[in-house]
């Protein structure tokens, strides 16, 4: 968590919040990856058809 | 030359600040840019490093971009190409001259051969096993030296209704002795829909991250109408409140596939595959027992396959975690419990041709 209140002192501090969008998707989309790992909860889908 | 001068006086003397429309247009600039950058990073970055080829949604996407196209008969809905080759699953997948993940099967049955069509989905195409491993080719292969011709005609998201229109507007000229109907729960799902958006035809991202939220949505009980977890979804296909017309269709197209064998002088019948997430107790009996009660009806054999398979740890016959189609473990103890009733089928047929020769 420290790692997190650091950056977000950093972008703070230097006005970077343009950095702040791509933290928040890097952040969603690396946890979809993550958790959703090792389930099987979905029934079988099929992509496209 | 300053900033200042470069932006010139105000008509007060002091330096022109930027409008409000040039900040404007900067801020989407880089809202734009920095949403193109993040798609494309997905795009061609993130997905190839999580693409090893074993990623269910990913694997399926090429399947139906590969392997699969869009039918001409609407009922049929999709079909295999022909002559297709495809890595999927990990597993090599080929398609022979008629579309079908099998050897080449000539349309002319060699007078003595007593031919089964096993009629199926991507259970019986062998999602995610050895071409040579799948249900069909192990029956083969048992089968086979007492002259029977098991043909695989298996494909990914066909529902029964699929199934039966495909035997009765091209299985039927292979001229079947025997036909065999795969059934598994999700059978009595609607055709499905082939208007996909550019994205999800063309976007591995896309197609990747869809799935993973839905999934996020089912793990945490979040999802409404579809997206509910796997067993409210299988049993939902039965109540005609959530999938009106799915199971009297697909009875209906049973129906129509066992009057169409009785006239031709055909042998049918109806085989159960169970889903292999939990075994026991099996979440799904009442869909086996609608099952039996037809073929009882319709005075056409049921093999129904959750012994064979229910004392296995499930997770074991699964081809991944998130994809519990049937692994080899799985094809092997399901062809294991086909192969005597089905050699006693080929053995009335053959004596019945028997007779007739004599």
């Amino acid at each position: 968590m420290s790692f997190v209140a650091e950056l977000w002192q950093f972008m703070r501090v230097r006005k970077k919040f343009w950095l702040l969008p791509i933290m928040i998707m890097m952040a969603v989309f690396g946890g979809l990856i993550v958790l959703t790992k090792g389930s099987a909860v979905a029934p079988f889908i099929y992509t496209i058809f | 030359m300053t900033r200042q001068d470069q932006s010139g006086p105000s008509a007060s003397g002091r330096p022109a600040r930027p409008s409000r429309l040039r900040n404007a247009g900067i801020n989407l600039g880089v809202i734009l840019a920095t949403g193109a950058l993040i798609g494309l990073s997905l795009e061609y970055v993130a997905v190839p490093i999580v693409d090893d080829g074993m990623q269910y949604d990913l694997e399926m996407w090429k399947y139906a971009r590969h392997v699969k196209r869009v039918s001409e008969n609407p009922e049929l809905g999709h079909a295999h190409r022909p002559g297709a080759r495809e890595m999927l699953m990990g597993r090599e997948v080929t398609t022979n001259s008629l579309g079908l993940r099998d050897r080449e099967i000539d349309p002319e049955k060699k007078p003595a051969a007593t031919r089964i069509l096993m009629l199926g989905d991507s259970i019986t195409f062998g999602w995610g096993v050895r071409q040579d491993l799948t249900v069909p080719q192990r029956l083969q292969s048992a089968l086979g030296g007492s002259g029977v011709e098991v043909i695989n005609s298996g494909v990914g998201n066909y529902n029964t209704r699929m199934e039966v229109e495909y035997f009765l507007t091209e299985g039927y000229k292979l001229k079947p002795d025997i036909v065999v109907l795969n059934y598994f729960v999700n059978d009595a799902e609607p055709v499905p829909s082939y208007d996909n958006s550019l994205l999800e035809k063309y976007s591995k991202a896309f197609v990747y991250f869809s799935s993973r939220w839905d999934a996020a949505m089912r793990g945490a009980g979040l999802g409404g109408g579809q997206q509910t977890d796997w067993k409210s979804y299988y049993r939902g296909l039965y109540e005609d409140r959530t999938n009106p017309g799915g199971w009297s269709g697909a009875e209906k197209a049973i129906e129509r596939a066992a009057a169409y064998c009785r006239e031709h002088g055909m042998q049918f019948a109806i085989v159960h595959y169970p889903e292999l997430r939990e075994l026991r107790p099996y979440p799904f009996a009442e869909v086996t027992a609608r099952l039996r009660t037809l073929s009882e009806r319709l005075g056409v054999p049921f093999i129904d396959l959750l012994p064979s398979v229910e004392k296995e740890p499930p997770a074991s016959l699964w081809v991944t975690v998130p994809d519990p189609h049937p692994n080899e473990r799985a094809t092997e103890l399901f062809a294991a419990a086909l192969v005597e009733p089905l050699r006693a089928m080929a053995a009335g047929v053959a004596a019945k041709r028997a007779a007739k020769a004599n």
